[in-house]
């Protein structure tokens, strides 16, 4: 299920939301445990009992290591613990990738085998490990009740797509939370919000990315109009859905951490990756970066640290080659970055620090989008090998006209202006009831028209659910 | 205070929204979109087999989807507050002419070249069994809407005007002797002004009757036949009703449709007539029996139209192709023995063309293929022939 479907909005959450609302406190987790489940449940009830299965296990472990003083038997719990949740992720994502690997490195012929990638599997694999370590850190203690473990990993808002949320974060809000008339209001506002962003922008730019991509013969213009379109459409696409689920768990009392914070508008590329998926970078700086050694043991280990860090990254969005790439890439530009061109870029005016991190972060989604190498050589060919012909004008003109307008929105939302003119007009106008009622009656209409282009979109995937 | 109840009645408002369109949603069994044309998603009966499974799933979703309440009005809400010029793959005009969004059809010449080669030899083939089997075989081009009516254009957009000669041309090059080509690009051009429907894809009246002359023509320089053709409204009584084209239901029905000349009546005698639809006698109108006015659509996209009129003197004329016939089918009844009509989208048959021609001994056979990109889609040819392979 995806939060921008009927199905969703006008059945789910509205029978989520009175069974919630109406029951005694003690039974709210039970609730929101069962839709959470139901709201999995509907990518396929078998993939549902193996996530269930998954986090049991985590769960026991989690017990078993909280309870002994055994240093030797912590650590193996906790290796036995993580080698599960590799292993079942691994099998799931990663089998099919890894013959076609030995296949193609030895000469084999091994029947790639089809899994069908269950939703959310990395996220809510990297969930429910942050949890073991956590108490094998002792950072946090474990959780005696099951329930509340499998409705922390399951919790629907970030089941799928995260953000990767970790125990800590939201362990004393399971127990115990407040809803207030504030934080309910603000919940509603980011959810629709992240709806029209998703439905409105995302969608649209995606539609204009897939038709130039789709497209036998690639221009240079246009095939840089589609890089631009797939940039704003990743963003918009995942901080949307980022922001529905920071909306949704406030409307039920819970507080998630911020996953996007303005991304384009980095001036380096090591800036950008502290803008852009925040969950996932802390997890891998908490739980693979700083466990390696991070760069306490010299400059060669930092750089092996950052190599395995980055590889990680890159896989984890994908078992494809492209992916790989992607995440080693940024790597290089980081070191890069780390001991070449920070001085210079700090000399330099800001501009260059911005134009220099959105062509890397451009190429690098070129990179993340393309299934394959010969479509990246495409890709990048016709970026830069000038290529016009007759009708390329037409096309851009039709382009442009037909998504103009998003781009230009897109464009826009992407730099902090929206909260800006929010936070002046809430500053100078705070007593004025009528800018009170103007703006919140401009959110509910931004509602109406998120459904009705709810109404007409057939054309509705959410990218990251593949991961 | 006011600032706390400005708060709850956002959220109550919210609230609101989202659970009336829920029990209305959930309420509402609309069997048939009308404005879409199309069969609705139904909820799925709750089982615990279907909750085990995945279809259930993905059936309420689809019902969901399609039952949502004033899911119309909605679609009206989106065209428009849709920012997009040339919404759903439709481009508005002056006057709210509809069109097809520009084409973008691949700009290499070689590969419009190849596709053109490749139908034409799909053409030839069907040819030679047609004539093989006793009938004379001729391939109608319809272009496209923009090709046709390029001065009605918005100013940014360019007609495919050029891809469509180039493909056209390439046809008649390689087409054999044995095909004769009617290109309605040359028949109509500067002939009839607007040859399309206004908020549709399809030829109207004025447009059809011009192809239609030169079938006509066609027969009489090939048979014994002497057939008989006045002007339009020599032939038939015209009246106008509201075309609601299918590109504005695509653009959710954003346009106001106009009444423009769609039902006729035959003046030049009475004729009686049999109509079999897939073998079965059908009572659907063709305009002229009794003096009646019938639509120039012939009811709809049919397996396989059969109109018998006991005319032994006329030749049997077999139509091929897709809705693009419906207008030259019922213009043709009056003047053919038998009218034969098939859409290989729809027959399941199993039986090729040159089957047709055998069995009703059709005299002509003229199919019918109207432009979809820059080129003759190869895919839509072969299904519209009968082609498997």
């Amino acid at each position: 299920m995806v939060f921008s479907s009927a199905v969703f909005l006008f059945g789910f959450l509205p029978a989520l939301l009175a069974l919630y609302f109406i029951a005694k406190d003690k039974y709210k987790n039970y609730i929101l445990l069962a839709f959470s489940l139901l709201f999995y449940g509907f990518g396929g009830p078998k993939l549902l009992a193996m996530m269930i299965v998954v986090v049991m296990l985590d769960y026991l472990a989690a017990m078993f290591i909280d309870k002994t003083d055994s240093k030797k038997k912590r650590k193996w719990l906790l290796i036995l613990t993580i080698a599960l949740n590799i292993g079942t992720l691994f099998y799931f994502k990663y089998t099919g990738f890894t013959v076609e690997i030995i296949n193609r490195l030895i000469g084999l012929s091994i029947p790639v085998p089809k899994i069908v990638l269950p939703i959310g599997i990395s996220f809510y694999t990297f969930q429910a490990m942050s949890y073991v370590i956590d108490v094998y850190r002792k950072e946090v203690k474990a959780e005696k009740n099951p329930f509340f473990v499998l409705l922390y990993v399951s919790m629907f808002p970030q089941l799928v797509a995260g953000p990767i949320v970790r125990y800590k974060t939201v362990a004393d809000e399971i127990k115990e939370r407040k809803i207030t008339l504030q934080s309910f209001t603000d919940g509603i506002e980011r959810f629709i919000f992240g709806l029209c962003k998703k439905l409105i922008i995302a969608n649209n730019t995606g539609k204009l990315a897939d038709v130039i991509f789709g497209t036998e013969t690639l221009e240079t213009p246009l095939a840089w109009l589609g890089a631009i379109a797939y940039t704003l459409q990743i963003y918009f696409d995942f901080s949307a859905y980022s922001d529905m689920a920071i909306g949704l768990g406030k409307i039920f009392g819970f507080n998630f951490e911020e996953n996007f914070n303005y991304p384009y508008i980095s001036k380096s590329v090591t800036e950008f990756w502290r803008r852009w998926h925040i969950s996932l970078s802390t997890w891998f700086r908490d739980y693979v970066y700083i466990p390696l050694g991070g760069n306490r043991k010299g400059v060669k280990r930092q750089i092996l640290n950052l190599f395995i860090v980055w590889a990680l990254t890159g896989i984890w969005h994908g078992a494809a080659v492209n992916f790989l790439l992607w995440g080693l890439y940024y790597f290089v530009f980081l070191i890069l970055e780390k001991f070449v061109l920070k001085k210079w870029l700090d000399k330099m005016p800001k501009f260059v620090g911005h134009i220099y991190t959105l062509i890397v972060v451009l190429f690098g989604w070129v990179l993340f989008r393309s299934e394959g190498m010969t479509e990246v050589l495409r890709v990048v060919k016709a970026m830069f090998i000038p290529y016009i012909t007759n009708i390329t004008w037409q096309q851009l003109t039709i382009y442009l006209s037909s998504y103009g307008a998003y781009l230009i929105m897109g464009i826009i939302l992407s730099i902090p202006v929206f909260p800006w003119i929010r936070n002046v007009i809430m500053a100078k106008y705070k007593e004025n009831i009528f800018v009170q009622i103007i703006y919140y009656g401009f959110v509910l209409g931004m509602f109406v028209i998120a459904i009705a282009f709810l109404s007409q979109a057939t054309y509705n995937p959410f990218i990251y659910f593949r991961f | 205070m006011k600032e706390k109840i400005i708060r709850i009645t956002f959220c109550s408002l919210f609230i609101l929204i989202i659970s009336v369109m829920g029990i209305l949603t959930i309420i509402n069994d609309d069997k048939v979109s009308k404005r879409e044309g199309r069969k609705l998603a139904q909820f799925p009966e709750v089982t615990i087999k279907g909750l085990l499974g995945t279809d259930y799933y993905t059936n309420l979703t689809n019902a969901f989807s399609d039952q949502m309440a004033f899911r119309n009005q909605f679609i009206t809400i989106y065209y428009l507050a849709n920012l997009q010029r040339y919404t759903g793959d439709v481009v508005k005009a002056d006057n709210d002419e509809l069109f097809l969004a520009p084409q973008s059809f691949s700009n290499k010449e070689k590969t419009l070249e190849n596709i053109a080669k490749v139908t034409t030899n799909h053409i030839n083939k069907v040819a030679k069994e047609v004539t093989g089997a006793g009938s004379k075989f001729m391939f109608i081009s319809i272009p496209r809407k923009d090709v046709m009516m390029e001065k009605y254009l918005p100013s940014s957009y360019i007609a495919g005007t050029d891809m469509y000669i180039k493909s056209i041309n390439t046809i008649k090059e390689n087409a054999d002797q044995n095909v004769v080509v009617l290109d309605a690009y040359e028949l109509l051009k500067g002939k009839v002004d607007r040859p399309f429907y206004k908020t549709d894809h399809h030829m109207n009246i004025r447009g059809a009757y011009v192809v239609f002359e030169n079938i006509i023509g066609y027969v009489n320089d090939t048979s014994k036949s002497n057939i008989k053709i006045g002007k339009l409204e020599e032939e038939y009584e015209i009246k106008k009703q509201i075309v609601n084209g299918a590109f504005n239901r695509k653009i959710g029905q954003s346009v106001k449709a106009d009444a423009e000349e769609l039902n006729l009546r035959y003046i030049g005698g009475n004729v009686t007539y049999t109509r079999y639809e897939d073998g079965k006698i059908s009572d659907i109108p063709v305009f002229g029996d009794k003096n009646t006015y019938a639509s120039a659509y012939m009811g709809d996209d049919m397996a396989e139209t059969v109109i018998d009129t006991n005319n032994d003197d006329a030749p049997n004329i077999l139509f091929v192709g897709s809705s693009y016939t419906n207008i030259l089918e019922a213009l043709s009844v009056h003047k053919f023995n038998k009218m034969v009509s098939i859409d290989y989208r729809h027959n399941n048959t199993g039986k090729s063309i040159a089957d047709y021609v055998k069995e009703y001994d059709i005299d002509y056979t003229v199919y019918i293929c109207s432009q979809s990109t820059g080129a003759f889609n190869i895919g839509s040819m072969k299904e519209h022939l009968g082609v498997k392979d």
